[in-house]
Order: structure tokens, then C-alpha cells, then sequence
């Protein structure tokens, strides 16, 4: 367990440094993250059952991101989640996939580096699509992240995230639930659009900071958008939220790429091509750049998400 | 151990899937690969020193080899000889150095998958001196003084337990063949990699592939292979060496390494050790489609290529 909790960390000054992806890293490195997944499903529950099949795989990857200088890692929860867990027929097993994670990530911390910090990211249930997740599941909705948040507490938590979130309502009531854990909340929001810097549903970033006024969240982390998306999302997010700030981009990850059948689905297939890791532009020392501006605008928290790799976390522990 | 002899297998027509890239991704997982090294030495000993100070990364790269379906493992060994380690001053502890890389590929195989084979390979055991621009290893050194040095390697890695020997990354022909004449006494199979050949598909000093064979009769000689070379020249290559070997061909190519990066900062290939322009996966899997079809029997990865390497060529080299 780190000497220092987590909130004096951050307010002892330096910018914090995350980890990367873990889900794509665990798909590069062989454990399945496509259980009963076809190009016609979607997603499904993604990288959730690594905790348990391939939980050496999951500890060592935490464990690489420590050795290169992460000094809080995302626990791999995100989807060990009901309403997820529920589309591959595990829904009953929630639990035991969101202990696994946390146990995971807890591990490798005490094994690599005590005084690392362990963030349990919990995505939201629901779709996500015309309305906010919060209004369609109603009270299931905060049911089902204040009992997540409360099972990695007990786990040895330092911080809860939810994180992947994309309307306002949503960010609110899940930032309210988890705080139920009696931990520090971080939220992450997703897809913030790069030409306007509005949120996934065209939101404002400044109604965001404005709106989560008086909830108990400490830090606002731009996540799985773009670098040029965090860049512009910050410029109105940092003078509306009155609390930190950081960033997590995500580097172009194709998860599903590998299903699609060229000749069937050429409409489907990721604008790059069938590889899963598309980092295009985003080299590690591109990537560290961007990250270099986040810092000097504000930023205290900073790391990667889907398709970084270690490799991106040390080049951005250069500049830091 | 009750393997089936890989050479038996060759003969019989099957296709093996090699392992990618083991210094390269150990450096990508924070291992420290450059030891000793400064923007104004060469590489030194690399990732000889990994196999001791991070013999778990080292286990755990293999092991996601082979869970990436890898039927053919090479051992960290490359530069574990006593001339590479003598530059950071570790020369008469070489022998330690060599076997734990034997251990770390056995060990990590017994673990996962025990029907995979472990490749001994072998870099060049002496550095060349700076005036050797041209020359031959075995015109600058001595023939037998190079000549011993491999065998005292390869005698070492037979008694470690390995299942193939692999001279590699030799340039010139005449160090091919002392190279392979050092591997003759040992009861193994011994495979060669060529490195850097010419995009006209000569070696990498102009010589011919059909020379190499030439001067490899009589000797026993189970595979050659082309590596370190990008793919476009290892196709190139592979033409020619088909035409000029009655024996086994296979290739493992180097998709865009740059292992100086951290300390040189940017080079031909850009500052990250991953260059931004390594190849793919799913542009490495159609070479190895191609190389497939045309009875190129061992297929791989060498620098900078990952997992996702070999998870890409899986379909086409083992047909699922």
C-alpha cells in the first residue's frame, strides 16, 4: 500500500503518470479478449474475462507499465460488468471477474511497486446511444456502479474511476454512485470530438465542469478520444472544472479488425486496415509531445488508453 | 521430452511458426537492454545482461509467443558470448549469461507449450574491430579463433537442452560456413540466419546465396534463413535462396528496430525504438502467405516485430 494516499499525491504537486492500454496490450500479447465475439455481435465483454483466463498475462502487463514508470495503473475491470458479462451469458459471475481484476492489479502493484496507485476503472453499463444510459436504466444504472465502486474498495482500491462516460447525466450519476465507496472519484469521459471539443453527444465540456460542481469528484480526465481531441477538450475544460485535470488518449485500436472478412464486410473494416494496433501518427515520441502541451496547459494526470503500450508510457515519462 | 524431431517434421512437408522479436519487445517492456551503452558506443551486449536482471520479462515474452501459437522458440541468447559481454566488462561471466537465455526459452516452453522446439540462436560471438569495414569476421579475427568462439556457444546451449542450433545474424559467407562447421559435433539440427541481404536478393556484401549453398555442401545444414533484413528484401532473397538450397527456407524479418533511441535520440529511423514506419502485421501475414505458398517452410519475426506479428502470420504459415 502506497504511504501516501492518493489525494495528498496529486496535491503534493507533480503530475501523476498512468499507465497505457490494457485490454489491446492484452490482445497483442495472445490472451482472447473476443469471447463468443463475432463481426455481428459487437463487442461483448471485451477483455473481462482475461482477469480470470489469462490473469498472468493481465498482471504482468500492469507490471510492465510499473517497470516503465506508471505510478497509478487502471485496474482492468471496465466491463466486469452485469450488463456487459451478460451478453457472453456470464452476467451471475460479475463478481467473481471484478474481484479477479482488482486482485490483479492489486498483485502486480505489490509486486512491482508499493507505492503505485491502484484506480479501479468501471465503464458504464447501458448503450450509450439517443439518450443518456442513466435516464433508460433509471436507478439499475447507479445500482450497478456504487456496487462495483464498493467491491474494488474492499479490494484495496486507492481511487474509483468510472470512466468511458459519455453524457453529462451519465458523468453525474455515476460520479455520485461511486463515491458510495468511500474513495476518491476520478471520471474519465470518452470521445470528446476533435473539431469542437464537445463531448461524444455534442455536449459542452464547459456545461460538464459546471455541472459536476458541488458532486464529489476529484480529477476530470479526457479518455479513448484522439490526441487532438484531448488537446482541444482541455483548452474548455481546465477554466470550467474547478478540480484536476489529465488526459489518457486512445491511440487507434481496432479491437473487432481481426473478424471482419475482407470480401464480406469491406464497409466495416477499420479505416486502416485489419491490424488492431493502428497507431498511425501516434509514435511514442509523437504521443509525448502531446503530452508535453497537456502539462504545460494544466494537465496533473496523464497516461494512455487503448493501443499505448509501454513503450508510449516511458517516452511520456521522459518529458515529465 | 517426447518432441518429434522437428527435422523430421521439415521433411515430411510442415510449416513452422517461429517466434517475433525477443530483444525488442523486452526493451518495449522496460527491460534495460542498453547497459552501458551511450550515444557514442555501439549497442554493446544489448539484451544479453536481460536474461539475469530480467529473466521474468524475458520468460514472459517467449511464453506470449507461444500463446500466439509460436512453434519455434529462439532463445535471448544472441549476444550472451564472451566478446559481447567482455565491452561492459562481464566477459568471464558469458557462460552464466548464455545459460540462463537456454534456461529462460526451456523453462518458459516447458511452461506453455511443451511440443515447441527451442532454436539456440547465436550472433556472432566477437565484435569486429572498427578498421574490419569489408572484412569478414574470420579475415579479421582468425578463422579458428571464430570458429571456437561458436563453439564453445553452441556446446554450451547443447548442453543446456536447446533443440536446434542457430548461428545467426552472420553476414559474410565465409563466417556462414565456420559458423556452421562450429555447429557440426552436437547431434542437433543446425539452421543458419543470414542477415541483411541486398534488395537484388545478394548477401549483405554482395555475395551470392547460391555460393552460400555451394560452400555449405557436405556440411549438415537443416534450414537456412533470411533475417533481419526488412520484408521487401527478404522476398527478394528468398527467390534466389530457393533456387540455390535443396534444403529448408524460412525467414524472419526485422519490421523497423531502432534499440540506440533512448540514448542517441533520433536517428534514420526516428527517435522511438519501434520505428513509426516497422511494418504490420497484416503486411508482414501477406508476405508470409506468399512465402507459405512457395514452400518457405519456417516463418517468423525478428526486431520490433510482436505478438501481433505472429498472430497475424499464424493463418497462413499453420492454417487456423
Amino acid at each position: 500500500m502506497p504511504s501516501l494516499s492518493i489525494t495528498d499525491r496529486l496535491n503534493a504537486g507533480a503530475p501523476l503518470l498512468m499507465d497505457g492500454g490494457t485490454g489491446s496490450e492484452l490482445h497483442r500479447r495472445g490472451a482472447n479478449v473476443l469471447v463468443d465475439t463475432t463481426a455481428e455481435t459487437g463487442q461483448q465483454a471485451w477483455s473481462a474475462t482475461a482477469n480470470i483466463e489469462f490473469a498472468d498475462v493481465v498482471q504482468q502487463v500492469h507490471q510492465d507499465y510499473m517497470r516503465v514508470g506508471a505510478e497509478v495503473i487502471i485496474s482492468n475491470n471496465f466491463w466486469t460488468i452485469p450488463y456487459r458479462l451478460a451478453t457472453i451469458g456470464l452476467e451471475d459471475r460479475w463478481e467473481d471477474y471484478a474481484r479477479a481484476a482488482m486482485r490483479n492489479a492489486v498483485k502486480a502493484r505489490d509486486a512491482q511497486n508499493p507505492d503505485a496507485y491502484v484506480a479501479a476503472g468501471i465503464a458504464p453499463p447501458g448503450a450509450g446511444n439517443d439518450a443518456p444510459d442513466v435516464r433508460s436504466l433509471g436507478d439499475e444504472y447507479r445500482k450497478q456502479y456504487a456496487d462495483h465502486a464498493k467491491l474494488c474498495a474492499e479490494e484495496g482500491a486507492d481511487v474509483i474511476l468510472p470512466e468511458y462516460v459519455g453524457y453529462i447525466a451519465d458523468c453525474i450519476a455515476a460520479v455520485d454512485a461511486c463515491a458510495e465507496a468511500g474513495l476518491p472519484v476520478w471520471l474519465g469521459v470518452r470521445h470528446i470530438n476533435a473539431e469542437d471539443a464537445s463531448m461524444q453527444y455534442r455536449e459542452s465540456l464547459a456545461d460538464l465542469g459546471a455541472a459536476l460542481n458541488g458532486h464529489p469528484v476529484d480529477a476530470v480526465l479526457l479518455m479513448c478520444s484522439n490526441p487532438q481531441a484531448i488537446t482541444t477538450g482541455l483548452k474548455v475544460l481546465i477554466p470550467a472544472f474547478d478540480g484536476v485535470v489529465g488526459a489518457y488518449p486512445n491511440l487507434g485500436y481496432a479491437p473487432l479488425a481481426q473478424l471482419y472478412e475482407p470480401t464480406m464486410l469491406s464497409n466495416q473494416l477499420p479505416a486502416d486496415g485489419s491490424d488492431f494496433i493502428q497507431l498511425g501518427e501516434y509514435s511514442p515520441s509523437r504521443t509525448a509531445e502531446f503530452v508535453k502541451d497537456w502539462l504545460d496547459m494544466g494537465a496533473r494526470i496523464v497516461g494512455g488508453c487503448c493501443a499505448s503500450g509501454p513503450e508510449h508510457i516511458m517516452a511520456m515519462r521522459a518529458v515529465m | 521430452m517426447a518432441r518429434a524431431s522437428i527435422t523430421d517434421r521439415l521433411a515430411a512437408g510442415e510449416k513452422f511458426l517461429m517466434d517475433g522479436g525477443t530483444g525488442s519487445e523486452v526493451q518495449r517492456r522496460g527491460a534495460d537492454v542498453l547497459v552501458g551503452a551511450t550515444a557514442e558506443t555501439e549497442l554493446l551486449a544489448w539484451s544479453a545482461t536481460a536474461n539475469i536482471d530480467y529473466a521474468d520479462v524475458v520468460q514472459q515474452v517467449h511464453q506470449d509467443y507461444l500463446r500466439c501459437g509460436a512453434d519455434v522458440l529462439i532463445s535471448n541468447n544472441f549476444w550472451t558470448t564472451r566478446g559481447r559481454l567482455d565491452m561492459i566488462g562481464l566477459g568471464d561471466r558469458w557462460e552464466e549469461y548464455a545459460e540462463a537465455a537456454a534456461h529462460n526459452a526451456i523453462a518458459a516452453r516447458d511452461a506453455m507449450n511443451e511440443d515447441a522446439y527451442v532454436a539456440g540462436g547465436m550472433a556472432p560471438p566477437i565484435p569486429k574491430g572498427r578498421d574490419s569495414r569489408g572484412k569478414s569476421d574470420c579475415e579479421v579475427l582468425g578463422r579458428d579463433v571464430y570458429h571456437d568462439a561458436y563453439r564453445e556457444h553452441a556446446d554450451l546451449l547443447a548442453k543446456a537442452g536447446v533443440d536446434i542450433l542457430l548461428p545467426e545474424y552472420i553476414g559474410h559467407l565465409e563466417d556462414c560456413v565456420a559458423a556452421v562447421d562450429a555447429c557440426q559435433d552436437f547431434d542437433l539440427p543446425v539452421w543458419l540466419g543470414v542477415r541483411h541481404t541486398n534488395d537484388d536478393g545478394s548477401m549483405q556484401y554482395g555475395e551470392s546465396l547460391h555460393d552460400l549453398a555451394d560452400g555449405l555442401k557436405g556440411r549438415r545444414i537443416d534450414a537456412i534463413l533470411i533475417m533481419c533484413t526488412r520484408p521487401d528484401p527478404t522476398d527478394a532473397a528468398l527467390a534466389k535462396l530457393r533456387e540455390a538450397f535443396d534444403g529448408v527456407a524460412g525467414a524472419y524479418p526485422n519490421v523497423g528496430y531502432n534499440p540506440m533511441a533512448p540514448v542517441r535520440g533520433r536517428q534514420r529511423s526516428g527517435p522511438d525504438i519501434i520505428s513509426p514506419t516497422a511494418d504490420p502485421p497484416s503486411m508482414v501475414a501477406e508476405y508470409a502467405a506468399k512465402w507459405a505458398d512457395e514452400d518457405v517452410r519456417i516463418v517468423g519475426g525478428c526486431c520490433a516485430s510482436g505478438p501481433e506479428h505472429i498472430l497475424a502470420m499464424r493463418p497462413a504459415v499453420k492454417g487456423s
